[in-house]
């Protein structure tokens, strides 16, 4: 006991640096989450919000949530939101990160271009893919039609079966350039040797790629990977301004289905409920990320 | 220096701590100039400086209190009020969309106000739509500020062009005058069918018009109003846009003219008539039995832990004829008190804008229901369901029903 005392006295200094970070993070990050987890235990909403009388319901709303057809429509809906999209997302940035990385004049350049659908804010982009999207006026549809890929309107936004891959689509478009950067910079950190010898061994294209490329590069994709799925799991803006969750609920995600509840119905019980079941699966990603980072270390 | 440090990191901690404080001594500095502040939230952007005006007059027309405004956007409102509750941090009085009213009331956080409205004796005087929408439980919890309503917009040249001379007035004529209007690149009717609000209140005046109500979503007028809109949907009169179509959108899709004929309402017709080249009127919404609309706008309430007597007092003065009148020019909307609108000379004679006179007296409000947005939602699914063809029409309005009855039992 007495050693342990000693031991802190003698690193004071140094929690007292690590202080400041520790009661930012138990105010503005531990608090919310602490008080989200105790709100979905008890019933609240707008009559006792202010210090009304709560009672605890024990897991009444998570088991109210489960039962609602939509909650399970969210969770796919999200999963396959997320999935889809880092999926393109990470072969398309990876395609344009080895194009540029090609040395050619103005790589530079334009890599930095590309970034620019990164800056736009993700309203604008969403409102502007919503009026893309449109089924008669929209510039989608009259491009294929003048084409003839397609004799009538595809209803991008409007038709349950394919709503959910348009807001894909759009994401996909959003989160091109961030996984271009990320990979670019992996690309760039790779060692040159490795490939002269290959070409050396008469190694072509797509052996260098799979067999040198892709394991090299792999702790970077994972990264990216993990932080995509991270980012695009929690996506409430593009979603909310395209189609609201409509039509009916087939591009309801769990972050707009947890804003319903609680700022449409009042019901913040429910939508603390929703959002905690959201921050769990997320978490759990989290902790593979880190487990991941930690083991990249060690080696 | 290690104690340098310390020392150092324990004065900067001392300072975020006290900066911390200090709030609540700032929010509990109420005295102005010995007059009493009073706090009033409201989402009005492009009227914002009428607003302030008319408070400036309010509060130099007397010493005992001072009214400010703090603009909240419109969607930030439910969530505001909700945060303003958590933190005991609600204003004194409340500007916000009639729907809620009820809801808020319901939940406790508006004052009961039906003592002052009696003592006052005006009630007499309000359109009755706007008016009903303030009460909860037979008890009074505010007054409408501003009202509108829901028209049909139609572009004259397009009805000329296809050799319409008078606008629709019936269900019949609506159909067949947007089967004339429909041509390539052109719909001959739209109305919104988003998943929000928006598409309750825009299908709102159809249930009406055919004698249904939200309380009976299966009754054979009800399904008689869904079957006349989805056939329409499936001939192509309407574009398949209306699925995710806010008001905004039509209003865009009506400008650029891919839209002949559109339900929407009157704070529009000022940014339709910046399009100078684009003739347009305004009329009634084509009726089943009888004409319908559905009133939207702003009530204005006082909150539970709100100064009443002082907000009371100002609610009386904004009130008065000349300022409802002058208010309800400001914002682009329609007074609420009858005599108002039937006697002031601007609605009479501003073009398009008199159009809507005749609509307002037949609009009626959206529910008046503690759990609108629950029922509102079960609609909404309603008639997205029905015109994706999820659902049959009279398949999808029984569940409809059934779980707006669950929802109102649910108290």
């Amino acid at each position: 006991m007495i050693q342990v005392w000693k031991k802190l006295r003698k690193d004071a200094g140094g929690y007292l640096f690590v202080l400041p970070a520790v009661i930012f993070m138990l105010l503005l990050i531990g608090y919310p989450l602490l008080y989200n987890i105790i709100l979905s235990f008890q019933n609240v909403d707008l009559s006792n919000l202010a210090g009304g009388k709560r009672e605890f319901v024990g897991f009444a709303n998570y088991r109210t949530v489960a039962e609602e057809e939509v909650f399970g429509i969210s969770i796919q809906n999200t999963l396959v939101y997320t999935v889809g999209s880092v999926f393109f997302q990470v072969i398309i940035g990876f395609c344009l990160a080895s194009f540029f990385s090609m040395k050619f004049k103005l790589a530079g350049f334009l890599r930095g271009i590309m970034m620019i659908s990164w800056l736009i804010p993700m309203t604008v982009t969403a409102l502007l893919f919503k009026f893309m999207m449109g089924s008669e006026e929209g510039i989608l549809n009259q491009m294929l039609m003048t084409f003839y890929f397609i004799e009538e309107p595809i209803g991008w936004l409007s038709s349950p079966n394919i709503a959910l891959w348009s807001v894909i689509i759009a994401n996909i478009w959003i989160g091109i350039p961030f996984n271009m950067l990320l990979l670019s910079t992996g690309l760039s950190s790779l060692p040159q040797d490795v490939y002269e010898s290959a070409s050396l061994d008469g190694a072509n294209w797509w052996q260098k790629l799979v067999h040198i490329t892709l394991p090299l590069l792999k702790p970077v994709i994972m990264v990216v990977l993990m932080l995509g799925f991270i980012y695009t799991f929690k996506v409430f803006d593009v979603v909310y301004v395209m189609t609201g969750g409509g039509p009916i609920n087939s591009t309801e995600v769990l972050s707009t289905l947890a804003f319903r509840y609680s700022f449409s119905d009042f019901d913040f019980s429910l939508g603390a409920a929703v959002a905690n079941v959201l921050f769990i699966m997320l978490f759990v990603i989290s902790l593979i990320y880190l487990r991941m980072i930690k083991k990249d270390e060690a080696i | 220096m290690k104690n340098k440090i310390v020392v150092s990191l324990t004065l900067i901690l001392l300072v975020v701590l006290t900066a911390c404080g200090n709030n609540e001594e700032n929010a509990q500095q109420e005295e102005n100039d010995g007059k009493e502040e009073i706090l009033l939230w409201h989402y009005y952007t492009g009227s914002e400086d009428a607003l302030n005006e008319i408070l400036t007059d309010y509060n130099k027309s007397q010493d005992k209190v001072e009214v400010v405004a703090e603009y909240v956007p419109f969607d930030e409102m439910n969530r505001q009020l909700s945060v303003g509750t958590a933190g005991n941090t609600l204003p004194d009085i409340v500007i916000a969309d009639t729907v809620n009213n009820v809801s808020m009331a319901s939940m406790g956080i508006l004052a009961d106000t039906t003592d002052d409205v009696e003592a006052w004796g005006k009630a007499d005087q309000f359109l009755e739509g706007p008016y009903n929408s303030t009460i909860y439980d037979g008890n009074q919890y505010g007054l409408p500020l501003t009202t509108n309503s829901l028209g049909l917009f139609y572009n004259k040249k397009m009805l000329e062009e296809a050799g319409i001379e008078e606008p629709p007035t019936t269900w019949e004529e609506l159909e067949e005058d947007a089967e004339a209007l429909t041509t390539e690149g052109v719909k001959g009717f739209g109305l919104s069918a988003v998943r929000s609000e928006e598409a309750t209140f825009q299908f709102y005046p159809f249930i009406y018009s055919a004698g249904g109500s939200y309380k009976a979503m299966d009754s054979p007028e009800a399904i008689g109003a869904f079957d006349f809109l989805k056939n329409m949907y499936d001939q192509g009169y309407m574009s398949q846009d209306i699925l995710t179509a806010t008001q905004d959108d039509l209003t865009r899709m009506f400008i650029e003219g891919n839209v002949a004929m559109m339900i929407n309402g009157p704070w529009m017709i000022e940014r339709i008539q910046e399009n100078k080249d684009l003739d347009f009127g305004v009329t009634n919404i084509p009726k089943d039995k009888e004409f319908a609309s559905v009133t939207g706008g702003d009530n204005i309430s006082i909150t539970e832990t709100g100064n009443q007597e002082a907000a009371w007092d100002f609610m009386k003065w904004l009130f008065e004829p000349e300022q409802n009148e002058r208010f309800a020019i400001e914002t682009g909307y329609y007074p609420t008190r009858s005599d108002v609108l039937n006697e002031a000379e601007y609605w009479k004679n501003e073009e398009i804008v008199k159009e809507f006179i005749p609509i307002m007296e037949v609009a009626e409000a959206r529910g008046p229901s503690p759990d609108w947005p629950g029922v509102s939602e079960e609609i909404q699914l309603a008639i997205q369901k029905i015109l994706t063809d999820e659902q049959p029409v009279e398949d999808a309005l029984s569940e409809a029903a059934e779980n707006i009855a669950e929802i109102e039992a649910s108290e």
